[in-house]
């Protein structure tokens, strides 16, 4: 179910899919690798560069796929997107670092069942640069919530952010636990919901007072 | 008797005390998306188990030969290949035997064969807890119905938390995750030999 009515605007399109019916804070999709692995800035870009290309099946070899009868397309999909992430992975260990890949080895793969659920980049009956603009709005989507998770995280723990020192202010060890992660998620939700409703009141305000300034000027 | 009893720790620890889901929050997805569209709950439950079980069965003999550098890069995608024979097996059985029950319950294949809980559950076994097959296999009932019992709380809860006292902004998903957070911060107070975190 969508918690807002969704655009044709391609702008508007982008706005959507990445603020308004945000993946993670609205949709409560790929949820369990921000919980579990999202503890730091540096984990966090390395799983919203995972989702991307976790993605990248689901978007444009599932539109290819219509002919193939139904129940071989999941599995076509997720193979696909495991190779993928297979290849992404082994170019982070291999050429950038080995201790982020043991960090994020277990949890990077939970994303493929993410890219099956709830159609998370709906590319039925769309074009390509459609489809192209959601996977992105839903990739910036996911990244603004996981990064501004990770920060916190991270900073709450161990007093630095992207593994830099920032003085000795907090130390709450625990905030790395899912536990922890559930809470944030649930009152960073509520916030955005609350803000949201706070913009598309003042939005509706403004139009209002606009069609009434155009009634007056008619009459 | 002592391989029972490792399959009967990780059962009861994955199912109850350190339930798989609040602890690792693996499968949350899965259960928000389910809490959101219940359907065919019941026939969801035995698909959810079968699959778990299933998959860990099979994958768990292939994991012990997985043990070289490139062997562990491509665990994830033989995963993946392991559930997409079970998922592919089961749609056709269920296509040629019942084809009545399958066209009533084919959306929820997928969710059943594709989830956090099955792949993070798999993958975690060998990995991080070097268990025997009896563990693996205890681990995976565990994981099965540890996240069924999830599911039933999470509907429970589902139904009280569209008060009309409840403040909007935190009406449906957001106060969802803080019931799953405190729920989550209590059964870290239990104490297990065996632990997700």
């Amino acid at each position: 179910m969508r918690f807002f009515p969704k655009p044709i605007n391609p702008k508007k399109r982008f706005m959507d899919a990445a603020f308004f019916n945000n993946p993670v804070l609205v949709r409560g999709l790929c949820i369990c690798p921000i919980l579990t692995a999202g503890t730091s800035l540096k984990n966090a870009v390395v799983l919203t560069v995972c989702l991307l290309v976790a993605l990248l099946p689901s978007a444009f070899l599932l539109p290819v796929l219509k002919k193939v009868p139904k129940f071989y397309q999941a599995p076509i999909v997720a193979v696909s997107s495991a190779v993928l992430l297979v290849g992404a992975m082994a170019l982070l260990n291999f050429t950038m670092s080995t201790r982020l890949y043991a960090a994020l080895y277990l949890f990077v793969p939970l994303f493929i069942s993410d890219a099956l659920l709830g159609k998370v980049v709906d590319s039925r009956q769309k074009s390509v640069s459609d489809t192209a603009i959601e996977l992105l709005a839903v990739v910036v989507g996911f990244g603004l919530v996981a990064c501004g998770m990770g920060v916190v995280r991270e900073f709450v723990a161990t007093n630095t952010v992207w593994g830099v020192s920032v003085g000795d202010l907090v130390n709450l060890p625990q905030i790395v636990l899912p536990f922890a992660g559930f809470l944030m998620l649930g009152f960073l939700a509520a916030f955005f919901r609350h803000v949201h409703a706070l913009f598309s009141s003042s939005v509706l305000e403004e139009e209002t007072i606009q069609i009434e300034k155009e009634d007056d000027s008619h009459e | 008797m002592s391989k029972l009893l490792e399959c009967l720790a990780f059962l009861f620890a994955a199912a109850c005390i350190q339930n798989v889901v609040l602890t690792t929050g693996l499968g949350s997805s899965l259960l928000l998306y389910l809490g959101k569209n219940p359907r065919g709950l019941k026939n969801f439950s035995l698909l959810f188990l079968g699959f778990t079980v299933a998959s860990m069965c099979t994958f768990y003999p292939i994991d012990l030969l997985l043990t070289d550098t490139l062997g562990v890069l491509f665990r994830p995608a033989v995963l993946l290949l392991v559930i997409s024979l079970w998922y592919i097996g089961a749609s056709l059985f269920a296509l040629k035997k019942a084809t009545t029950w399958y066209a009533q319950n084919r959306t929820i294949f997928p969710y059943a064969a594709f989830n956090t809980a099955i792949i993070g559950v798999c993958l975690m076994s060998l990995y991080r807890f070097y268990n025997s097959f009896f563990g693996a296999l205890g681990l995976a009932i565990g994981t099965g119905i540890g996240f069924l019992v999830m599911l039933h709380v999470t509907m429970m809860a589902i139904d009280r938390m569209n008060h009309p006292d409840v403040p909007k902004a935190f009406q449906g998903l957001p106060l969802l995750l803080l019931y799953l957070g405190l729920l989550g911060l209590a059964i870290c107070g239990f104490r297990s030999p065996i632990t997700f975190i």
